[in-house]
């Protein structure tokens, strides 16, 4: 095996070390589980689908939102935002598409649950995109 | 790094004598690592989340443009890459003229200066994500991670085909379809459990919505989604037996991209109901609800870093090819300075590759520190999609031409019905064209009008301007090679 494909492979088992350590698992307790529930709530009352389990949503955004609540109104998030409001393309093709209103409303009801001090940073930003009811309830 | 003129003869068998250090010695690839190549270029799992928002109807948003869209382009780039090597370049040089030639093999080249600071902003969330997710909002972090991971791609790169098809091909294995796989099978025992859909699978939901202009804009849009299908055909030079084995590639990547595209983003729609995933935390997000469905959040950090295998492995490809091409219609027809035209002793065009990157850093680093630009940077997606469109646009009119003005020309493949390919991939060419000029979501309450016009600026400026200069600027002495005949 060539030296740089000794790199490669080291560089990534590395991260992949990092990742598995550092990667912020969330756990139930009881705020999270009030969190959970308040998040179900507020999706099913605006109409959206909710996960199965409130425990896939405590794993997920623990009692704090986790890495969803984290600066969620620096440019650089609006960004990767935008950035997920595309066609779908993997690659070269990837463009901006007309959103569905459901994916917007639902990500800010998630931001009004767990860090509803940030929720105007990012509504701010993305509260007058227009939106379609592109995907079908 | 660049020691060789590109008008050394290319050797056709690794045969460089001891001590002949500067010849480029040639290197094969085989049609295997060309279709891994060409689906890694063209699909990853990254796209799952976004289309599992649509349910069942992701189906009919990727089988809809594979028809229209995937289908004549691909079999249009088998027959003309079995029949003239050298690419996009070549058949329009061929079928239209050497100029629209350079104006292809521009578009294809500059759009992905553009789209590289986007891919590796990408990389660097994704590893954010499992690592500390405050390092997503850094610009110190994702200005280094695209600045480290590109030039990483660039030695690569320099190292010759071979290896690029190498590693190309694993990231494909490695960062796509072992985990697809993985997604496809626990999305499946989801069912098999007894839970119900996240997302509706009857019949009424096999169509999207219709709203519309929304709805027609993200059908059309999806045709992109196959773009890029054709550019490994650059590399079809390095196939020993390129007539038959291109066209073999090219059908099994249809296929593969066909399943990456499809399958996992129904499997996250199963499990994931996707309106209750915030996108502030980009897609890891839904991944994370996936997986923390099954209680086995630990495979988080396992399809993040596959994600980042993925994007490498695609960008390897995007580096390698169109900047081939750029350089054989540089020297075949004067358009580039000598300086561009020098090879590695891998015949890697290296100083395009390098002045490439010089160009993407600062851009990356425009895109990493400066909130204006970053928060603004979806709006050169669509300037560089739409300058892509003209690449398709003249391939699928100089294939009419090559077929009728070249009817004996040998072939490998010969497509089916090629005149009516051409014409849906035309039209679909044109329709994707036309639609880019509705403002998306992004785009918010501005005015159209100021859109459109902004949009046209970024094609002239970005598609059109570069190759009129190159164009005007050529110099007979830079033709150091005759087109192949």
């Amino acid at each position: 095996m060539r030296a740089h494909r000794i790199v490669i492979v080291g560089v990534l088992g590395v991260l992949l070390v990092i990742g598995l350590i550092s990667y912020g698992y969330e756990h139930s307790d009881a705020r999270a589980d009030k969190k959970a529930e308040e998040l179900i709530t507020k999706l099913e009352t605006a109409g959206l689908p909710a996960p199965a389990s409130k425990k896939t949503i405590t794993r997920v955004l623990g009692d704090d939102g986790g890495a969803v609540c984290d600066d969620p109104g620096a440019a650089l998030k609006k960004a990767q935002l935008d950035a997920q409001l595309v066609n779908g393309a993997s690659f070269v093709g990837q463009r901006p598409i007309r959103a569905s209103t459901n994916l917007i409303r639902g990500g800010l009801i998630v931001l009004s649950v767990y860090c509803p001090d940030r929720l105007d940073d990012v509504a701010d930003k993305i509260g007058d995109y227009t939106s379609d009811a592109t995907d079908k309830e | 790094m660049s020691d060789v003129p590109a008008d050394a003869p290319l050797p056709r068998a690794v045969t460089a004598p001891v001590g002949a250090v500067s010849i480029p010695r040639r290197q094969w690839i085989s049609w295997l690592a060309l279709a891994f190549m060409t689906t890694g270029s063209v699909a990853s799992l990254r796209s799952a989340p976004t289309m599992a928002v649509y349910g069942l109807a992701c189906v009919f948003l990727y089988v809809v443009p594979a028809i229209l869209f995937l289908l004549p382009q691909a079999l249009v780039a088998a027959e003309l890459a079995s029949g003239w090597s050298g690419g996009v370049y070549r058949w329009v040089s061929e079928g239209l003229s050497g100029p629209m030639g350079l104006l292809a093999v521009w578009c294809q080249f500059a759009m992905t200066i553009f789209y590289y600071p986007t891919l590796l902003a990408y990389v660097a969330s994704t590893l954010a994500y499992v690592i500390d997710p405050s390092l997503a909002s850094s610009g110190v972090w994702t200005g280094a991670i695209i600045v480290i991971v590109f030039w990483s791609g660039v030695f690569v790169s320099a190292r010759g085909m071979d290896e690029i098809a190498k590693l190309a091909s694993s990231g494909l294995v490695i960062g796509t379809l072992i985990p697809g796989v993985l997604l496809v099978a626990m999305g499946v025992v989801y069912l098999f459990q007894g839970n119900a859909s996240s997302a509706p699978m009857d019949a009424g939901h096999l169509l999207p919505a219709w709203t519309g202009i929304a709805s027609l804009v993200l059908i059309v849009n999806n045709f992109l989604s196959y773009s890029g299908m054709e550019m490994n055909a650059v590399h079809v030079s390095d196939l020993r037996e390129p007539g038959s084995e291109f066209p073999r590639a090219m059908f099994l990547a249809i296929g593969l991209v066909l399943l990456i595209f499809i399958l996992p983003a129904l499997a996250v729609s199963w499990v994931v109901p996707s309106d209750s995933v915030s996108l502030t935390a980009g897609i890891m997000q839904a991944f994370s609800e996936f997986f923390g469905h099954f209680g086995v959040s630990f495979l988080v950090p396992v399809i993040a870093i596959a994600l980042v295998c993925a994007a490498t492995g695609g960008m390897l490809g995007w580096l390698a090819g169109p900047s081939k091409g750029l350089l054989l219609i540089g020297k075949q027809n004067g358009y580039l300075p000598p300086f561009f035209q020098r090879l590695n002793r891998q015949g890697i065009q290296v100083n395009i590759l390098v002045t490439q990157g010089a160009v993407t850093t600062v851009i990356a680093l425009l895109y990493a520190f400066i909130p204006n630009v970053s928060s603004a940077y979806w709006i050169l997606s669509v300037m560089t999609t739409q300058v892509y469109l003209i690449v398709y646009l003249l391939m699928f009119v100089a294939a009419i031409r090559l077929r009728r003005d070249q009817p004996d020309h040998p072939r490998g493949y010969r497509a089916p019905m090629l005149p009516l390919l051409c014409v849906v991939g035309f039209l679909s060419s044109i329709a994707a064209f036309a639609i880019g000029f509705v403002p998306p979501s992004q785009f918010a309450d501005g005015s159209t009008v100021a859109y459109i016009l902004l949009i046209v600026l970024g094609i002239g400026l970005i598609g059109l301007l570069p190759p009129l200069l190159l164009y005007r600027l050529r110099r007979p002495h830079w033709k150091t090679e005759e087109a192949p005949a």
